[in-house]
Parts: structure tokens; sequence; C-alpha cells
């Protein structure tokens, strides 16, 4: 009789055990998929970027340390990815920031075009980038282009080839991107304005404070933390652009915007250099980690 | 007197505003659908004619006659239907798991899931493609389904998860009292209770599957989806974009994504946020 207690304890103890068994059986699917199509191949390429695979060379992969890290920055192509990496990443950024805010602050307006705008600036959003991306190649085009077009109904004899030139086809390539993903960053800005109570904007009022003080002062210090947070994403997705010059401008004119993503691809599957993007992969990912670091650090000060 | 002034100011300037915004969105997209149906002769013409005097369905007969547009399109829904449907079931169960059991091993879990979305496609790419190459995924459609299916399972899982957290555990307790098991918990009460959050996420990952490039450009070749095709429409000369035919492929793709997001609106803002924000 004494041990029926004992065992009735042993028996929850299990029963919780095979519970947990069975929560375990329940993740684990979707545990694989993940890990099989992240973190594997992750693990492959860090361990790739230590070694030199030519499949265009005889002979198997060769162990080469940190060669071809020390390559990247004495690549001329891989410098001009870098540097227009970089451009296209904090100028894109900055005017997703201030179009995005302004854009939001629209959205967030009580007024009978709120729906329809609510609506509309969906679209971009919903479409594929390389739609947007071909389109906008036509849309560049000196002669038969939609945006020449619009400029000669004001000035009719404007001629310009925007990307044949580097600097232009750069402003072309943020200009797209800015079109195809500003409505999304303002949408989730919007989410973070509709946080705010109105009590405060009401107290503001009465106080007799201007919109532009009631923007400075109360709206934008409710939203800093919200912007920061989406910002960190919005720079990964820059910092791994992919679609917009693929479809866009093969990364011409010459190498001007091949985006790092775009020269890790070329490199891998058309160069067959494995060893050598996986390294450029890797310095991606590191500059990654760092810039959400530093986003994550800002986030907290705030607090 | 100044107070009726700034309202009308203020109406001006948000009117003003609206349709400056509306004619950046939606005059490229209109631009691409007067393409699509504008004749040859008239469409390789400056000044555009934004009203074409004669219209034509001759490039939509070519796309679906001679570029068998149909398959494609076919290709797409299967793999996002697939892949809808079997990330949706997994990360059900899992999200369940995660709610309903506490474990730090399981809590490691699901923030590794959830932040795997930071890993970038080109960091994986090529080991990937190996990979798949080896067991003789590539290009077929299960390699297609089970890519597309893991690269929705960390947003769905985060959203069925907050929402899965949402549900009481006295409706579980109740049904344990009435002698349901777990299994029985799970598939007859909780389960039911999410089909809001399915209609969300499921809305949500319908758009993701359309627009994504990557993965069906670089893990197929035969078989093509629609955002490759557009890409693949064969050209007349090297330096010349056949934008005839690019333009109405273009409206092929976007046009329904319009119908779409017109009828969806609400959930479409409603999932963004969701996923977007957590404060």
């Amino acid at each position: 009789m004494a041990c029926l207690p004992i065992h009735a304890r042993g028996h929850t103890v299990m029963k919780a055990k095979n519970k947990l068994l069975l929560a375990w059986l329940l993740v684990v699917p979707v545990l694989l998929v993940r890990g099989f199509t992240t973190l594997y191949p992750v693990a492959m390429t860090f361990r790739n970027s230590l070694f030199d695979i030519s499949l265009l060379r005889p002979g198997g992969p060769r162990f080469v340390g940190l060669d071809n890290f020390f390559r990247i920055f004495s690549d001329p192509k891989l410098l001009v990815s870098i540097e227009f990496t970089t451009l296209f990443t904090i100028v894109s950024m900055l005017f997703h920031i201030v179009f995005g805010i302004a854009l939001a602050l629209l959205l967030n307006v009580n007024f009978r075009g709120k729906r329809f705008l609510r609506t509309i600036v969906l679209i971009p959003w919903a479409m594929p980038m390389v739609v947007a991306g071909l389109a906008a190649r036509w849309a560049f085009n000196d002669e038969y282009g939609l945006i020449n077009d619009l400029i000669r109904r004001f000035n009719s004899s404007f001629h310009f080839d925007w990307l044949v030139y580097a600097d232009s086809a750069r402003l072309a390539v943020v200009a797209v991107d800015l079109w195809k993903d500003v409505p999304f960053f303002a949408i989730l800005v919007l989410a973070s304005l509709q946080f705010i109570p109105g009590e405060l904007y009401e107290a503001a009022r009465i106080d007799g404070a201007k919109t532009l003080r009631i923007f400075w002062h109360i709206t934008l210090p409710m939203i800093t933390k919200t912007v920061l947070t989406i910002s960190i994403f919005f720079t990964l997705w820059r910092l791994t652009s992919y679609d917009v010059v693929y479809s866009m401008t093969s990364g011409g004119p010459a190498d001007y915007t091949t985006l790092l993503s775009y020269r890790i691809m070329t490199e891998a599957f058309t160069n067959l250099n494995l060893g050598y993007a996986s390294a450029i992969a890797v310095f991606l990912f590191a500059v990654m980690v760092v810039i959400s670091s530093l986003n994550l650090f800002a986030i907290k000060k705030l607090d | 007197m100044s107070s009726t002034l700034n309202r009308t100011l203020a109406f001006l300037v948000r009117w003003a505003l609206t349709l400056i915004v509306a004619f950046v969105i939606l005059f490229p997209l209109y631009w691409i659908f007067i393409s699509s149906i504008t004749p040859k002769n008239q469409l390789f013409a400056s000044p555009i004619n934004y009203w074409p005097s004669a219209a034509t369905l001759e490039n939509y007969f070519y796309l679906f006659n001679r570029l068998d547009i149909m398959t494609k399109i076919n290709n797409t829904l299967v793999i996002t239907v697939f892949a809808l449907v079997i990330s949706t079931v997994l990360c059900m169960a899992a999200a369940y798991a995660f709610s309903r059991f506490n474990s730090r091993g399981l809590t490691i879990a699901f923030s590794a899931l959830v932040f795997s979305a930071l890993i970038p496609g080109i960091v994986t790419a090529r080991p990937l493609y190996d990979f798949m190459r080896m067991v003789d995924l590539v290009d077929t459609f299960p390699g297609l389904i089970v890519l597309y299916t893991s690269a929705l399972i960390p947003f769905t899982m985060l959203i069925l998860y907050n929402f899965i957290r949402e549900v009481p555990l006295s409706i579980d307790e109740a049904a344990e009292v009435d002698g349901a098991n777990f299994l029985q918990k799970m598939i007859y009460v909780t389960f039911p209770l999410m089909r809001p959050a399915i209609a969300t996420v499921s809305i949500i990952n319908f758009i993701t599957c359309l627009n994504d490039l990557f993965t069906p450009l670089f893990y197929a070749r035969k078989i093509e989806v629609l955002s490759v095709a557009i890409t693949t429409i064969p050209r007349e000369s090297s330096y010349q974009l056949p934008w005839d035919k690019i333009s109405t492929m273009g409206w092929i793709i976007v046009f329904p994504i319009i119908l779409f997001v017109l009828a969806f609106q609400k959930n479409i803002m409603e999932g963004i946020m969701a996923g977007g924000v957590k404060q």
C-alpha cells in the first residue's frame, strides 16, 4: 500500500515527460525544414570560405585559410560593389525614413481619401520586384521611357539615357527601391502612430501647440523606437537586395550597380568560385550582424 | 475666419498629397497596362500615347498560345498552394506546442526559428543548391515546395504563436475535464478558434510566394513560375527590351494582385502590422 503514492508520483513525472516529448515531436518537423535550409548551408558557407574551390579548375578544394578574405579588399570589382552597396543602403534608408514617416502621417489622417490611400499603398508591396525592375528598365529608357516622356511634357528637348551612366543608374536603382518599399515602411510606422493616445494631441492643442511642434515633441518621440526597430530589418534587406538589380540593370553600366548580393551570386553560379563567393557572403553576414547590434544598442539606449 | 482658412488649407494639402501619392503609384501601373494593349507601331513611338487610338490583344494571344503562360500560372499555383498548406499545418502544430509547454529548449528553438528569417538567401544559396542536387531535388516540385515552405515558416510561426497564446487556457482545461486528450484538445478545440489568424497568414504568405524570384531562379530551370517567366521572354534584339511582351506579362501578374489587394485590404493591413510591430 505504501508504495502507491510513490508510484502515482512517478506516474505524473512520466506523464509530464511524455507530454514534453510530444511537444518536441510537434516542433521537430519545422526545426528540420529550417535547419536543412538555413543552419546547414550557413555552416557550409563558413567552412567553404576558408577553401579555394573553383569548379573550373582541376583538382579538389584546397585549404587557404583567410586568403579569400584578403582577396576581397584587393579585388577592384568587389570594392565597387562594396561602395555601391554602402551608398545604396544609406541613401535608400534615409529616404525610407523621411518619406516613410511622411506617408504614414498622411495615411493616419481621418478624411475621405483614407481608405483609397490605404489600399493603393499596398500595391507596390504586393507586386513582385522583378516586374517593377523590368518596367523600370524600360521607364528609364531615353527614347521611349515613361520618365523622360513625363519630363519632356515640361521640357521638350530633354534627352538623357539614365541607365548608361554610373551615377544616374545608381540613382534610378534607389528610386525604384523606394517606389517598391516606402509604402511598406509607412504601413509599419502607421501601426505605431495608431498607438499614440488621442488625448495627448488634444492636450497639446489646448495648450496652443502648433502642428509642427506637436509632430516634433509628441509624435516623433513616440514612434522613434518603432522606426529604429523596423529600420534594422529594412537595412538588412537593402544589404541583401538582389531582385532590383537583377531585373533592372544586371549590375551595369560596367559594374557600377552590382550590389554585393549580385556579385556573390555571379561568383557562386557563373564564375563558379565557390570559396571566394562564400568569403564575400561571410563578410556581408558579419556586416549585417554588426549593423543590427549597433541598431539594437541604440534602441536599448532609448529606454 | 482664420480657422476656416486653416481648414481649407489642410483640406487642399491633404488632397494634393493624396493625388501625388496616387499618381506616383498608379500611373506607372497604368502605363504598363496601356503598353500591353497598344499596337506595336504605336508602342515604339515617342512621345508616349497614353490613350492609344487602337487597342489590340495580340500580345496576350502571343503569351498564352506561344509562350504557354498557362503552364507557368499552374506551376506558380501548385507550388504556392502546397507551400501554404504545409507551412500552416506544420506551424500550427509547433505553435501549439510552443504556447502550451514551457522548457528552456523550446524557448531557444522558438527564437532560433523566428530569427532564422534574417539569414539571407545569398548566404545559403550555393551549399543549399549543392545539397538539393545531391538529393535530386533541384528543378522538382517537391524541392521547390520544401524551399517555399521553409521561407514561410518564421513569419507564420510568429503570427500563429502570438494568436494561439491569446486563446485562453480555460478552454483547454474545460476540454480536459470532458476527457479530451492532448491531440484531441489541439485538433478539436484550439485549431478551430484560429481561423482568423490562418486567414491572415495565408493571405500574406500567398503574396510572399508570388513575389519570390530568388528561389525559383536558382533552384529550378525547367519549372518556370510567373516571376521567372517574365525574365525569360525571348528578345528580338540583344539590346532592346521586348517591352510589348514584358508589359503584357507584367500586367498578367499585377492585375490579379491589384484585385487581391482590393479584396483583402483589411486583412493585409492587419497581417503586416501584427508581424511588423512587437512593441
